[in-house]
């Protein structure tokens, strides 16, 4: 048996399952699992004794396949339904004219309007991520209970509206929410410091794997699915230096910028320039545009702020949350001073949704800290530190806290 | 050098159970098992699944054929290891860390040498 292994199971997990789904339909979601469930069941007790075959995937699909039909059969509905595993029969979603990779098009179906977000992308952790419901629940930060609850609601809306095609005008707006997933995705995975490790930092791969399929078909490649996959791969690259090898979290202002992945940051300018094609200027556009700016500074104090300022002034215009104005106050503070940046967070501060928002008042702590009111950073940053917060954040702000602390004498 | 056999029962719950990421963690230790063991383990067997009978010769009655395997335990057959070593405490510390026991159990069984 080889290295080649790892991984195997989960990344088959998350091709089978669409392959099966698209064949059986929307009602037969937890057949698909269990054939797929049974399939690697079947690997597990038979690679030990007689080896791991030459193409071990070749090798899974045959048994999901195999596995399938005698679930479908045990199930006393084979005459009906037996004939849609043949190859290349697809009754899920899109018109049979449309060359989608199953992923893709169950990727759709998970992003169902009627489903809240929460569900879809638990959904979309669970069928095209391979992971377990327990891990589902890890990555999201939620009790296993609500992680099987939403799961389980997703699957029964799904089943209940059955295959249905979808039409050129509602593909743009699933395709919107397929864009908000794999942003949510790739955003849980991307803060690799809470909860387990190893399962949160596959998300990233995950969100980075599916964008590029949606990218790659023609049906759905669009301008901004092109400034999603920029915005990932930017944000990709700089994980290396997020992280300290210690766990500690390291400041963009901090970060050794030569850890930075060249392969990611060379694959953002590259979808950076296909997103650039028309006229179409989507939050992802604007998120892109920004990462690009960093990636193009070797360092903070060389960075084009008065770009990114003015970008996220946009994104105020268009895409207004308090989030965006929080980070638009950092902008400000390098374009225009601490004063400035005081009055822009104002409006931030004042915000209920931000109240337990640990950064918003990390950030409000650095600007005082900036305009020299050293009594007002650590009042704020005593605020940060009883909102929720990763480990590793939580030991940075009690090391600023400290430190300014120590200034006072 | 004996020969000893490992007989391997599976437990279907253990193993619906696992996730595909505790999988590949189990087809990781076999690989380093099989590695670890090369010199030993001289070879496996995996006997197929949903086939076979069971026969009985009742006094009188004649032959008695039913559908196979026994299943009256909740563990099933599943395969064979064949392995050499020196004797049964050397084969049982490389029986201890077979991956199998993660979902099932395992028989040891010295083959009956043929002198």
């Amino acid at each position: 048996m080889s290295a080649d292994l790892d991984r195997i199971f989960r990344q088959e997990a998350g091709r089978l399952v669409p392959y099966l789904l698209r064949r059986l339909g929307p009602r037969h979601f937890d057949l698909a699992e269990d054939a797929v469930q049974d399939a690697f069941v079947e690997a597990l007790r038979h690679w030990p004794l007689r080896g791991v075959p030459d193409d071990p995937r070749a090798w899974l699909l045959k048994a999901a396949h195999r596995k399938a039909l005698d679930r479908l059969k045990r199930a006393a509905t084979a005459e009906r339904h037996a004939h849609l595993l043949d190859e290349g029969v697809s009754t899920l979603a899109l018109e049979p004219s449309r060359d989608l990779p199953d992923e893709i098009a169950v990727l759709l179906l998970a992003c169902h309007p009627s489903l809240p977000r929460e569900a879809q992308v638990a959904l979309a952790l669970r069928t095209l991520g391979g992971l377990s419901t327990p891990e589902v629940a890890r990555a999201l930060l939620i009790s296993e209970a609500a992680a099987a609850q939403r799961i389980v609601r997703a699957k029964r809306e799904i089943g209940r509206e059955g295959p249905a095609p979808v039409r050129e005008v509602d593909l743009d707006a699933r395709i919107e929410a397929v864009l908000e997933v794999l942003y949510l995705v790739f955003t849980e995975g991307a803060h690799a410091t809470e909860g387990d490790a190893a399962v949160r930092a596959t998300l990233v791969g995950d969100a980075l794997h599916l964008a590029s399929l949606l990218a790659a078909s023609p049906a759905t490649a669009r301008p901004r699915v092109h400034a999603l996959l920029s915005l990932m791969h930017f944000g990709a690259s700089r994980l290396p230096a997020r992280v300290s090898d210690l766990g500690e979290l390291v400041l963009l202002e901090d970060q050794d910028r030569s850890l930075w992945h060249a392969g990611h940051r060379a694959r953002g300018f590259h979808h950076l320039a296909f997103a650039s094609v028309g006229r179409d200027v989507s939050r992802f556009h604007l998120e892109a545009g920004i990462a690009a700016t960093h990636a193009e500074a070797a360092s903070v104090s060389a960075t084009d702020w008065p770009r990114i300022l003015s970008l996220y002034d946009e994104m105020m215009a268009r895409y207004p949350s308090p989030v965006v104005a929080l980070n638009r106050t950092v902008a400000v503070l390098h374009v225009h001073g601490a004063a400035a940046a005081e009055d822009a967070l104002q409006g931030a501060r004042r915000d209920p949704s931000l109240a337990l928002y640990a950064p918003l008042h990390a950030t409000a702590a650095t600007i005082a800290a900036r305009r020299g009111d050293r009594e007002a950073a650590l009042r704020r940053m005593e605020q940060a530190l009883l909102c929720p917060a990763s480990a590793p954040l939580r030991r940075f702000m009690e090391r600023k806290r400290r430190e300014w602390s120590a200034e006072g004498g | 050098m004996n020969q000893y056999t490992l007989i391997l029962r599976d437990d279907p719950e253990a193993l619906a159970r696992i996730s595909p990421s505790e999988m590949e963690a189990i087809v990781a230790r076999y690989v380093r098992w099989r590695e670890d063991n090369a010199t030993h383990v001289t070879g496996g067997e995996k006997l197929a699944d949903g086939t076979g009978l069971v026969l009985r010769r009742r006094g009188g009655a004649g032959l008695e054929v039913s559908d196979g395997p026994f299943i009256e335990a909740k563990e099933v057959l599943g395969g064979f290891f064949f392995i050499r070593a020196e004797s049964l405490g050397a084969a049982r510390a490389i029986a201890e860390t077979c991956p199998h026991l993660e979902f099932g159990s395992i028989e040891l069984r010295l083959v009956d040498p043929t002198d």
